[in-house]
């Protein structure tokens, strides 16, 4: 399935993104992470989310394949799995600016299976929806404490 | 209804009344004291080592009372290959493999307690394709399969992942081929699909301190259940219970053993309290089985004159990662491989092949559906080359009864049906040579016929067995072991009764109508294979004839006038040299009562008993009888194929069997119309799909698409033809199977009559059908479209 959104953003964008694009960072911005690893381009974390009426742990594999720090553009190759699924997701995100601010912009193409798969697309964008609003808000407070 | 002219006439279920209240009572209802809950933690790898197992933190949810791991439990489960753990020891096979069981007493405790079981695997290779599996460098799916026991007929290979391997072979195949004018040479492909039973699995377990085994589960084969918990768990038959009350749905899901074993053990387990797993669909759909999927690679040769030469044939069954039935689906697929013809020369190899996916099992027809799905093709495309028709090209290649036959070198029996007659009435009910005109340019329609026979695949000692009781007010009760699944047998049975006795239907009781129980039921093998009112009919025929026995005793001492003189019919015992000698049925019940206050006899309880006399085992080439009675029959349909999209729609379907002797119409036709859906949902919409590492990508109703009402608008012609069978009840064989084995073919040979277009896997969806045109005959497509464009402009100009 296709997931896209964006999510306005107040704070500086080269901070931002350079915020973004630190493994070490971020991984502190997303929510329900109980452990956590990174090598070079690779974070492996283990987290714990609801989606839908589906709770579980996942474990989660993310590869940084690509990162444009001029366009502001990266991608993301994304796989977990629980007990309850299993899902791969290829992620593009990228700044656009707008007239005040910016919006962070995501694109992703998912594939779940498991249990997870039995939810309706709209539950899983909304639950992803929501994710990465409590990330940015919480990528928000960090950058402006900087 | 008057008993005399039952047979034959449309009667209802006779528990529709209690199903349409709502007030027949399905295992899910049933609720013992104490009762707690299990829900299962499930691999999430295909193929995994187990490291270690900590379910610390699960123990301490409020409400759990235990946490069961594979270790508990060393027994080997499985009906003809002992290849199932009961939870998984040492490493997981399929994602979805149960690994841990939890107990507690809501089953809120319990999937929160599931959460907290932390499972550390090693992630192994894992084999997910069929053909992958049977390299030499596979990975091995069972490492020990050489250990396991096996049913003797089945041959497992150790060190391969072959579960089973059956050959069947006549004549000289190679030798035919070359003698052919016409080679036709393809491959098809079926995928796994779910039974999508109503009622999901649920069973209760219940391991009573005494010793004692007690399980209530919606299961088709209490018996059969029972002999392989007694022999899994090495239990005396006489120390374990089987409930099984009325299912809905089963279609061979729930033949065989399916969670019982594990309920019983963590009964044992929580303390000798009752146990009950319900699976959720999504559940049932990932760690419960399926049907095999299914891949033959074909090569058929034909004489000009339309002859069928010789047939050679690999089938290849992906069994998942434990075969439980599928290893009979390649043996009966590999038997019965000809179909309705005789074949001079036939060369079959049939595998079941095991493979890191959910396991599989019996399923509505096993093995025919499969071995049908090329066979009927070929004949159409065979007609096609050789400019014959679909109908002649069958004709001439018929089995003949009394005088064919089957590669098995069994004789088709004088007795076993009408083919020639089957194909010639849905030839003429479908108008297979009118060519029909679509309703716009880009659509066509077709018309596709198939042929197919089918017999229980059963082992050869398959036996059956009645009771009947006749009560003081002269009612009846008759006792066997099949229970109701929706498939009409305790209807059939109590119609037989009816018959027999000459009492009105509503005076005879199917005591197992609402549940049979092993240690008070009447024994039958399994309710699988379209046996059941075959075998039990039989049976009660028998019971029925033992009962009367015992009136006539009775009545030719109060007549005084001898047994063969007595009959009994309409409810009266009476002579036939003096009709007016007369007395009710009900005077007998007991045992007869003079005036004066004496009697004679006793209760009147009829016992039957039906065995498969004749039947052996198959040798190394397929010979041998192991069939009772085979079923012919054909479906026709005509279809609409649009070229632009490649949605087929249904017209109208005709449905033909020769079933011997109606029993009940309304259960016929229930049968032949609900087996055509069941059918059109595995030939155009069912699959179930796995991500590349072995995780079901559609485990719901929603994703996983069967027919709605609104799928179903057209016509559905059924015609029974009665050929009676001498050994049958009343000459009946069973249909419950065969009503949709023919299906697939028909659509596929209506989409090629159509249109040229061959159709090797299914499902025949819009887009797989989409794939096919334009592949095959890209011009029908942009001819379709240009004049759907034309048509457009013309509206637009409007």
């Amino acid at each position: 399935m296709k997931i896209e959104g964006c999510e306005k953003i107040d704070t500086d964008p080269e901070k931002t993104w350079m915020y973004l694009s630190d493994p070490e960072k971020i991984i502190k911005c997303i929510p329900g992470v109980i452990e956590w690893s990174v090598s070079q381009n690779v974070i492996k974390a283990k987290i714990k989310q609801g989606i839908g009426f589906i709770k579980g742990t996942f474990d989660i594999e993310t590869v940084i394949a690509k990162n444009d720090s001029l366009k502001k553009e990266a991608l993301l190759q994304l796989q977990g799995n629980s007990n309850l699924g299993n899902f791969k997701a290829n992620i593009t995100i990228y700044l656009n600016k707008l007239e005040n601010a910016h919006n962070l912009c995501y694109a992703a193409d998912v594939n779940v299976s498991g249990m997870i798969g039995t939810l309706s697309s709209s539950i899983v964008a909304n639950t992803v929806k929501k994710i990465v609003k409590d990330l940015l808000n919480c990528v928000a407070e960090k950058v402006a404490s900087l | 209804m008057t008993s005399n002219s039952i047979l034959g006439e449309k009667i209802p279920q006779v528990d529709s009344w209690l199903k349409v209240t709502g007030t027949l009572r399905y295992n899910f209802d049933i609720s013992l004291p104490d009762m707690l809950f299990a829900k299962l933690v499930t691999s999430k790898y295909a193929h995994a080592k187990i490291k270690s197992i900590d379910f610390e933190d699960a123990l301490k949810v409020p409400g759990v009372v235990a946490v069961a791991t594979g270790k508990d439990f060393p027994y080997r489960l499985g009906i003809y290959v002992s290849d199932r753990d009961v939870l998984a020891i040492d490493k997981v096979r399929w994602v979805g493999h149960p690994v841990a069981a939890v107990i507690a007493t809501d089953i809120g405790a319990a999937e929160e307690a599931v959460e907290k079981v932390v499972v550390d695997y090693e992630p192994l290779e894992p084999v997910l394709d069929i053909e992958k599996a049977l390299e030499n460098d596979s990975p091995l799916v069972h490492e020990h399969l050489g250990e396991y026991s096996s049913f003797p007929g089945f041959k497992p290979i150790p060190g391969t992942n072959i579960a089973n391997e059956f050959k069947l072979i006549k004549g000289n195949v190679d030798e035919g081929l070359q003698q052919s004018s016409l080679i036709i040479e393809d491959t098809f492909k079926m995928p796994q699909i779910s039974h999508a039973t109503m009622e999901v699995q649920n069973t209760i377990g219940y391991w009573r301190p005494d010793g004692t085994v007690e399980v209530w589960s919606s299961v088709q084969s209490p018996y059969a259940t029972r002999f392989l918990l007694s022999k899994s768990l090495g239990m005396p038959l006489n120390k374990i219970v089987v409930h099984a009350p009325p299912i809905g749905g089963g279609f061979g899901l729930k033949a065989g053993l399916g969670w019982e074993a594990l309920v019983a053990l963590l009964s044992r387990k929580a303390g000798n309290k009752p146990v009950k797993l319900t699976l959720s669909r999504a559940e049932q759909m990932i760690a419960a089985p399926s049907r095999d999927l299914f891949l033959a690679k074909v090569k058929a040769g034909f004489s000009k004159e339309g002859k069928f030469l010789a047939y050679k044939a690999e089938f290849f069954m992906d069994a998942g990662a434990y075969a439980d039935y599928t290893v009979n689906v390649s043996r009966t697929s590999g038997y019965s491989a000809e179909g309705a013809y005789e074949i001079e020369n036939v060369n079959v190899r049939s595998l079941a092949v095991y493979t890191n996916k959910i396991p599989t099992t019996a399923m509505r027809g096993f093995g025919h559906p499969e071995n049908h799905w090329p066979l009927e093709q070929i004949l159409d495309r065979a007609a096609h080359e050789l400019k014959m028709d679909p109908v002649s090209i069958r004709r001439i290649n018929l089995l003949k009864p009394g005088k064919s036959f089957r590669a098995t070198g069994e004789r088709v029996r004088e007795d076993e049906g009408d083919p020639e007659g089957v194909l010639k009435t849905a030839a003429e009910l479908i108008q297979i040579e009118k060519v029909e005109e679509s309703s716009a340019p880009w659509l066509v329609r077709g018309k596709g016929l198939s042929m197919l026979v089918k017999a229980p695949s059963q082992p050869s000692n398959a036996a059956a067995s009645a009771i009947v009781k006749l009560n003081e007010d002269g009612t009846i009760d008759v006792i066997t072991g099949t229970g109701s699944m929706g498939q009409g047998t305790p209807t059939g049975l109590a119609m037989i009764a009816a018959k027999e006795f000459g009492v009105p239907l509503e005076n005879v009781k199917v005591v197992q109508t609402e549940g049979v129980d092993t240690d008070r039921n009447a024994y039958t093998w399994q309710t699988v294979g379209s046996r059941g009112l075959f075998s039990d009919g039989i049976a009660l025929l028998r019971a029925v004839d033992d009962a009367k026995d015992q009136i006539r005793t009775m009545a030719s001492v109060v007549f005084k006038v001898p047994k063969d003189d007595l009959e009994i019919s309409d409810g009266y015992v009476f002579s036939k040299s003096h009709p007016w000698v007369k007395k009710e049925l009900k005077e007998f019940a007991n045992g007869y009562t003079f005036d004066d206050g004496t009697c004679i006899g006793g209760p009147v309880i009829g016992r039957g008993s039906y065995a498969p006399v004749l039947n052996t085992f198959l040798d190394e080439n397929g010979h041998g009888s192991n069939t009772v009675f085979h079923t012919f029959g054909a479906t026709a349909v005509e279809a609409e194929i649009n070229l632009i999209t490649g949605e087929i729609k249904i017209i109208k379907a005709v449905q033909v069997f020769d079933i011997g002797k109606i029993i009940n119409l309304m259960g016929l036709i229930a049968q032949a119309d609900g087996g055509f859906i069941m059918g059109l949902g595995s030939a155009l919409f069912e699959e179930i799909k796995f991500d590349d590492s072995g995780w079901v990508l559609n485990p719901n109703l929603t994703h996983y698409y069967i027919p709605r009402i609104t799928d179903i608008n057209f016509e559905i012609k059924e015609k029974f033809l009665e050929t009676p069978q001498k050994d049958g009840p009343f000459g009946a064989r069973g249909i419950g199977e065969h009503v949709m084995i023919g299906v697939a073919p028909a659509i596929a040979n209506a989409v090629y009559n159509a249109t040229g277009v061959k159709i090797n896997e299914l499902p025949m969806n819009a887009e797989n059908i989409w794939r096919q045109i334009t592949s095959q005959k890209p011009e029908l497509f942009y001819k379709a479209f240009q004049n759907f464009e034309g048509s457009l402009k013309e509206v637009t100009a409007k």
